[in-house]
């Protein structure tokens, strides 16, 4: 394992962040809303110019900007594409992102690309490629990488852990660091029957380098539900429950709102934004504060 | 148990439309597991027909949506990404329409595809600063045939047998699209990039000519004899204005037949 320096210049705030959309570009340059800082999936910006980049480097010159990607595949059994890891590594050396996170998951495969997020056993073998590929991802960007627990729809008897130890196993091996989706804890303790408060109970709080928060939808399959992860409402009142519950143990982190498909106005996103920001800010161990104690005695 | 190989394999297998066997024992806590794997197949699916929708947004409107949708699942079975960004995705679809049975009716579908594809091309274009519209000014008369001139990577010109820019300006722009004339004879456009915003102009055959000549490296005077031969009507001072006026030249090199580099 290897300790990478942290990162110094433009690091994220612990303030509530936004997903950037190309919808929001010209209100944001127009407005320059206060919000914390805003996070790209790199692979929307892996065209060599003209106006996603022109526009990202506005939005960089006045925000902490940070990189999430969706298309590595560490989880691939596969080598990684030498090709995309070059095209990442230039983007993270143009716009200096205060963070850099990838997924849990696999998507290529014999050289086919499916983009989604696939899941993986969580066996020994499946560790062992995970870990290589983490410190494959960091030695080139020469930095700490977060990596995302996914929502998954399916779960394997041949698991021989459960996901926190799984991610706890690839930290302690690679000095990665996690970016905890409370939604994907919720939607995926919905589908496979776990207890989500026991999941985000036991992640070590050093570890949460971000949290994400979005909304899912809900699908009936004869009498029972399955819950699908699509970014496209808003969060729902039980995972902000989670949310504001792991915040009182940890402390303020760096949160995202996604918002993927159907993207709404800036002011609803926004809106959103700021109930997580209200959050953090009732909870900000760093300055000894908890204005929030009292809701919760 | 499977290995992690074996695993990937059949669940990539059955992503794609296989049933789902080989993943080892899942736990179905009431869901059965082709359900479950309903969620990856379309996720797969419905994204990846989404982003050749983006990319194809006058094909789409020509057939409309629900053709678009079908044709796009057929043209997934032989042409899944092969790189981790969707940016570029899809290059191979004017050719696949050309041989798709369901729109031979429509045999200027894979031109409009090109214009399409070149759109997109010409906006993730790399940047590279125009030189001056006074520019050629500076070069004498007699010196200009031995001009070599770099075009900007976003420029894109497609050729046509078919009236492409009438087609396609009128499914891209108009509220109900117009009919167009298909025996009305061919036509070229010329995509440039002055800013970021892509232009399109309907141009002659020889001004395309012309443009591929000078990015292929020939002289303006090399090129400018296969844009004439290939275009009696083709007039140069008209296709140089557009080109600088549309920052379409980012060097000009002034290399004399023989001697200079010696």
């Amino acid at each position: 394992m290897t300790n990478y320096p942290a990162y110094r210049p433009n690091p994220i705030p612990a303030r509530a962040g936004v997903g950037l959309k190309p919808a929001h570009y010209a209100d944001i340059l127009e407005t320059k809303p206060p919000v914390g800082w805003f996070e790209v999936h790199p692979e929307n910006y892996m065209g060599e110019g003209g106006s996603p980049h022109k526009y990202l480097d506005a939005i960089r010159r006045d925000y902490a900007l940070s990189l999430h990607g969706v298309g590595m595949s560490l989880g691939g059994v596969d080598p990684l594409d030498g090709d995309h890891l070059a095209r990442f590594k230039s983007l993270v050396d143009r716009y200096e992102p205060g963070l850099v996170s990838e997924h849990l998951a696999w998507a290529t495969h014999d050289g086919d690309f499916m983009n989604d997020l696939f899941p993986l056993p969580l066996t020994q073998e499946a560790l062992e490629v995970m870990c290589e590929h983490v410190e494959q991802m960091q030695d080139t960007l020469n930095r700490q990488i977060l990596v995302e627990n996914p929502s998954t729809y399916l779960s394997l008897e041949d698991d021989v852990m459960s996901e926190p130890e799984f991610l706890h196993a690839l930290a302690t091996k690679t000095g990665c660091g996690l970016l905890l989706d409370v939604n994907n804890v919720y939607v995926s303790a919905c589908n496979h029957g776990f207890d989500a408060i026991a999941y985000l109970d036991e992640i070590d709080a050093r570890l949460i380098g971000e949290i994400h928060l979005a909304g899912h939808a809900v699908e009936s399959i004869g009498e029972v539900e399955l819950r699908i992860d699509d970014h496209g409402s808003q969060v729902c009142p039980d995972v902000w429950g989670l949310y504001e519950r792991l915040i009182m143990r940890v402390g303020a982190k760096p949160t995202l709102i996604e918002w993927d498909t159907n993207v709404p106005s800036w002011a609803v996103l926004s809106h959103e934004a700021e109930r997580a920001q209200i959050i953090l800010e009732q909870n900000d161990l760093v300055l000894g504060r908890r204005h929030g104690d009292a809701n919760f005695a | 148990m499977p290995t992690l190989r074996d695993f990937q394999t059949s669940f990539g297998a059955s992503v794609r439309g296989a049933s789902a066997t080989g993943l080892g024992p899942v736990r179905e806590n009431g869901i059965p597991l082709e359900r479950r794997m309903d969620v990856y197949r379309n996720n797969v699916h419905s994204s990846l027909i989404d982003a050749l929708a983006s990319a194809y947004p006058v094909v789409e409107r020509l057939v409309g949506h629900d053709f678009f949708r079908a044709m796009a699942r057929e043209f997934l079975r032989a042409h899944m990404p092969q790189r981790g960004t969707l940016t570029g995705f899809g290059g191979e679809l004017p050719e696949f329409l050309e041989g798709f049975g369901p729109a031979s009716s429509l045999p200027y579908l894979g031109d409009v595809a090109r214009v399409d594809r070149a759109w997109l091309t010409a906006y993730h274009g790399a940047d590279c600063p125009a030189i001056d519209a006074d520019a050629l000014a500076q070069t004498a008369p007699e010196d200009l045939g031995e001009l070599r001139i770099d075009l900007h990577p976003a420029v894109q010109f497609v050729t046509s047998r078919y009236p492409i820019w009438s087609i396609w300006r009128t499914n891209k722009e108009d509220e109900t699209p117009g009919g167009v004339d298909l025996t009305s004879g061919g036509e070229t456009i010329c995509l440039l990039r002055p800013g970021t915003g892509v232009e399109v102009h309907l141009v002659n055959r020889g001004t395309a000519k012309l443009g591929e000549g000078l990015r292929r490296g020939l002289t303006l005077g090399a090129a400018f004899e296969a844009a004439h031969l290939d275009d009696e009507t083709f007039d140069l001072g008209n296709a140089l204005h557009l080109f600088l006026s549309g920052g379409a030249f980012t060097r000009v090199v002034h290399e004399p037949s023989f001697g200079a580099t010696l």
